[in-house]
């Protein structure tokens, strides 16, 4: 579960809980430039939605599950 | 159902019934502060323990009497009449609940809407108290307008926001027959720290027609940004009906509105105004390719307009809605036309021009287009006016009807539409339009004008939370569909408490009951032998059997009533573990399991200290140290698992740990050093037999006196305990990997089977639990080594004493005509005794009574009972007779 990070990206794996919500936005403010991998994250807290709105990062990979990348994708106003 | 249910519904019926109590005391005084205080402590107790299972409406409702009461008992509002009646009611609505779960039967309720409403109405109603009275008294007719304002038409607003193409989707949906509500969810600031996760509740939703996620409030710079602070608000529409979604968010209805889909309120035009469109002209044919049901030129029309127009335009939008409309409900009529007035409205031609247009002599305030469903109705009235008999008039009738029905059903005018189907048959029958509109006229035309009020208040059924809880505060007295009066039920209470001294009683006298019984083969045989009468023996002995049957069924009710689950000693280990893993330093996971297994009372009190004890010494002597632990390879929390469970008619319960486990050796030495042992058999002893030394009298392993174990009280104390109460308990240990005790327990101990022996012209008896075999043994087997006697049984050697012996008697046991003696082998932990006696007799049920006053310090004696031919037998108790 969690978060790995590799360079300027972040992957986000499995569940992402209500505790990451502050690394993710950490690691977000000290890295204004990182991606974010969602490609293998199953759910995310909302607290962790919230970060990713107020601060949009680039997403290199969107969700598998088609469900949470539409809503993620929605909630970030990047839809195609 | 289970157990916790039963006693949770037990006991809230009592609580209710002394809320209710409480309440009318309180009339009479109503500044009694304690009388006040008992309220609030009861509605509180009542709340936390329906938090305990999935009520989440109860525990609403509770919630809100529990804010009153606190309020009632900080002063800050005073007690009056219609506070009473508002606590009454929602007890009524929680006894109300209390019986559907027991009609249910299970330990959660399905989701129902109107429950979830009346809920909310309850609970509005109860805090509206609070504010009324904090602020202005009793005067206080809080604004109902303001909670009005929640309708549809805030409703459609928001749905108008939705993109044309997601409402024409959902739109299809609905056509097709799958229900679509509209969900907007703004979770509360602090959700996070109630362990919510909206976005959780969100995706477990099916894929929504349409989504957007915004912030309540523009989000601030990430610098500042609090991630737990909640900001998000959800909405979308979902392919579910409003039942469904209602049952989803039950737990937070105060942070969703929601609502569901009509046609009518997704086909809502938008787009750019727009002036230089022919639309007049197009209106005037549409309007009448309307109303004479030529759908062919409606659709023609409406799609040249459509080429002409830009596609952002309103007019573009409504005409696309149109077609869509045409093509899946041809029938529906008033939406066709809600569509062309509002083409007609977005063009800037005035009604009265419109009215020009259409063939129509109805008066203006009939043809309002801001009041569609009037507008409908008029419509209506203007076809059935017409007096052609075109080819497709039945056709034309039938849509009338279901426009009619639909408008009617809209503004709730149900029992208006009663006449219709008759009116619609006659019509069809005769084939000319009158019927309809002689029925129209007399049913419809005088509401019209209502049907602007009706209009005004929303549709209940369809918005959660239902509009207006605002009148019920003040008319408090009027009883609601959920208002049953507890009264009114006359469900009676399935359980009742008893006094514990009573139980005793009655087992008591099904005590003496027994013993009266067993008098009767005494009698026969007295009959018998005595009085030689054969026939009467015969007799008494069959009435024996019968009543030896009911005295067992009654023996067993008995039982039943005094049978506890252990989770009466278990529920206060949690803590306990807690507490001692705390003070100690190690981290303790406890498993309970088979909490729900039952035994006697007495069995299951005289367990507590036994347990305790245990637990401790687990968490003390066995449980390493996180350290410790992490260093040996083992998780660094310790698991500790107490079971329990039923094995034939006793009760096993394990206390189980993964810790160092006993090394046996260590016992070995220490036993040794303490002079418990001496150097033989330190040599002799197997592994299994050390570790049992620590149930020694004298023995503690611990290297340290602790604080909490090792304070003299031995694993000794705790076996004597559960011998007690005939009790056995073992013990394996495997060093490194862990300790288990089993404790072994009688399920109930009221009644005791013991064989009736006979020594030096005494009866005793022996419990039938420690009697292994009885077996005659010729003097000639028995062996003397050295000053023990010993016999050979089955290839086994078995001490032999003598009865005699044991007791001080100075006289020798007596062997029968074969010259062979009576041994009664009985089993003393593991190893097997053999005690002579001179005869062993039948044996009995007893009612054992430990030997009290002057004769309690006698040792070697477990109790006396009482025979059936009133002598008193004194039952052995051979552990402390060695």
């Amino acid at each position: 579960m969690g978060i790995e990070i590799h360079d300027d990206t972040l992957r986000i794996s499995d569940i992402l809980g209500v505790e990451d919500a502050e690394i993710l936005l950490e690691w977000l403010l000290k890295n204004p430039g990182g991606a974010v991998d969602l490609a293998e994250c199953t759910h995310l807290h909302a607290a962790n939605l919230q970060v990713l709105m107020a601060s949009p990062p680039r997403i290199t990979n969107w969700p598998d599950d088609a469900l949470l990348a539409d809503w993620l994708k929605h909630a970030l106003n990047q839809e195609e | 159902m289970n157990p916790l249910l039963d006693q949770f519904i037990s006991e809230s019926r009592d609580t209710i019934q002394s809320i209710g109590e409480r309440l009318l005391q309180l009339e009479n005084a109503p500044a009694d502060h304690e009388l006040m205080n008992e309220l609030f402590r009861l509605v509180h107790t009542l709340k936390g323990n329906s938090g305990l299972f999935d009520f989440p409406e109860m525990t609403r409702v509770l919630h809100g009497a529990e804010d009153l009461m606190d309020a009632v008992r900080d002063s800050r509002i005073g007690y009056s009449q219609s506070l009473a009646d508002q606590l009454l009611e929602a007890m009524d609505f929680i006894s109300a609940l209390l019986d559907e779960i027991l009609d249910g039967g299970d330990a959660s309720l399905p989701a129902d809407t109107e429950r979830t409403a009346a809920a909310m109405v309850l609970t509005d109603s109860l805090r509206q108290l609070i504010t009324a009275q904090a602020t202005q008294e009793d005067t206080a007719t809080p604004a109902p307008e303001t909670l009005l304002a929640r309708d549809p038409a805030m409703a459609s607003c928001a749905e108008a926001q939705i993109p044309e193409a997601a409402r024409m989707e959902a739109y299809r949906q609905i056509i097709q027959g799958q229900a679509c509500s509209w969900m907007s969810y703004q979770p509360e600031e602090d959700c996070f720290f109630k362990g919510e996760d909206p976005f959780y509740q969100i995706t477990q939703l099916p894929a929504p027609l349409w989504r957007r996620v915004t912030a309540r409030e523009p989000w601030p710079a990430p610098e500042t940004l609090d991630a737990y602070r909640c900001l998000l608000h959800f909405e979308s529409i979902v392919p579910m009906d409003l039942q469904g979604l209602t049952g989803h968010f039950r737990y937070i209805p105060d942070q969703v509105q929601l609502s569901s889909l009509s046609p009518a309120a997704l086909a809502i035009p938008t787009g750019d105004a727009h002036d230089s469109i022919p639309a007049a002209e197009y209106l005037q044919t549409a309007t009448e390719h309307l109303q004479s049901g030529d759908h062919e030129g409606l659709i023609q029309a409406s799609r040249l307009l459509l080429e002409l127009s830009s596609p952002k335009l309103r007019v573009a939008s409504a005409l696309r809605w149109l077609l869509l409309v045409m093509e899946t409900r041809p029938d529906d009529v008033p939406l066709q036309q809600q569509l062309l007035d509002d083409i007609r409205h977005g063009a800037g031609i005035d009604t009265d021009a419109a009215n020009a247009a259409a063939p129509s002599s109805l008066a203006p305030n009939m043809r309002d287009m801001s009041d569609p469903i009037a507008g409908i109705i008029a419509t209506q009235a203007e076809i059935l006016a017409l007096t052609d008999v075109p080819p497709w008039l039945p056709g034309r009738l039938r849509a009338i009807a279901a426009s009619l029905r639909a408008a009617f059903t809209h503004v709730g005018q149900l029992t208006l539409i009663e006449g219709l189907d008759e009116a619609l048959q006659a019509a069809l029958e005769r084939n000319q339009s009158t019927p309809l509109a002689r029925w129209l006229a007399d049913q419809a035309l005088p509401s019209a004008a209502e049907a602007n009020t009706v209009l005004a208040a929303p549709p209940i059924a369809a918005t959660v939370p239902p509009a207006a809880p605002s009148d019920t505060a003040t008319s408090a007295g009027e009883t609601r569909k959920f208002g049953r009066r507890m009264e009114d039920a006359h469900a009676g209470p399935s359980a009742i408490k008893v006094d514990q001294a009573k139980i005793d009683r009655l087992m008591n006298l099904i005590g003496e009951m027994i013993v009266a019984k067993n008098a009767l083969p005494y009698l026969a045989a007295r009959a018998e032998n005595v009085f030689g009468v054969r026939e009467l023996s015969r007799e008494i002995r069959g009435q024996y059997s019968t009543l030896n049957r009911i005295a067992d069924e009654m023996q067993d009710a008995i039982m039943q009533v005094r049978l506890l689950p252990v989770s009466f000693v278990f529920q206060r280990f949690p803590r306990l573990v807690r507490d001692t893993a705390h003070k100690l330093g190690k981290e303790v996971r406890l498993i309970l399991e088979g909490e729900e297994t039952e035994a006697d009372k007495n069995v299951i009190e005289s367990l507590a200290d036994p347990l305790v004890h245990i637990i401790r010494n687990s968490l003390d002597h066995g449980l390493e140290t996180p350290e410790e632990r992490r260093a040996a390879g083992k998780p660094a929390a310790g698991r500790l698992t107490i079971r329990a469970r039923s094995e034939s008619d006793r009760v096993v319960i394990e206390i189980a740990d993964d810790g160092r486990g006993i090394d046996p050796t260590v016992i070995r030495r220490k036993a040794y050093e303490k002079g418990i042992i001496d150097e033989q058999t330190l040599e002799r002893l197997t592994d299994q037999e050390a570790l049992n030394l620590i149930f020694a009298p004298g023995f503690s392993t611990a290297g340290q006196v602790s604080d909490l174990s090792g304070r003299g009280v031995g694993m000794d104390v705790v076996r004597t305990a559960v011998a007690r109460v005939n009790g056995s308990i073992d013990l394996k240990s495997q060093p490194g990997e862990g300790t288990r005790l089993r404790l072994s327990l009688p399920l109930s101990m009221a009644v005791t089977n013991v064989m009736v022996i006979v020594s030096a012209g005494q009866r005793f008896g022996v419990a039938m639990d420690a009697v292994a075999e009885t077996v005659q043994i010729a003097q000639t087997n028995i062996q003397r080594i050295k000053h023990q006697t010993a016999t050979v049984l089955r290839d086994r050697v078995v001490p032999l004493v003598t009865l005699n012996d044991l007791l001080g008697l100075d006289e020798a046991q007596v062997p029968n005509e074969d010259g062979e003696l009576a041994v009664v082998v009985v089993r003393i932990e593991n190893d097997f005794l053999g005690i002579i006696v001179d005869d062993c007799r039948e044996t009995v049920d007893i009612i054992l009574k430990p030997l009290a006053g002057f004769l309690g310090n006698l040792q070697g004696y477990a109790g006396s009972a009482l025979l059936g031919d009133g002598s008193v037998l004194l039952v052995l108790n051979p552990r402390e007779l060695l």
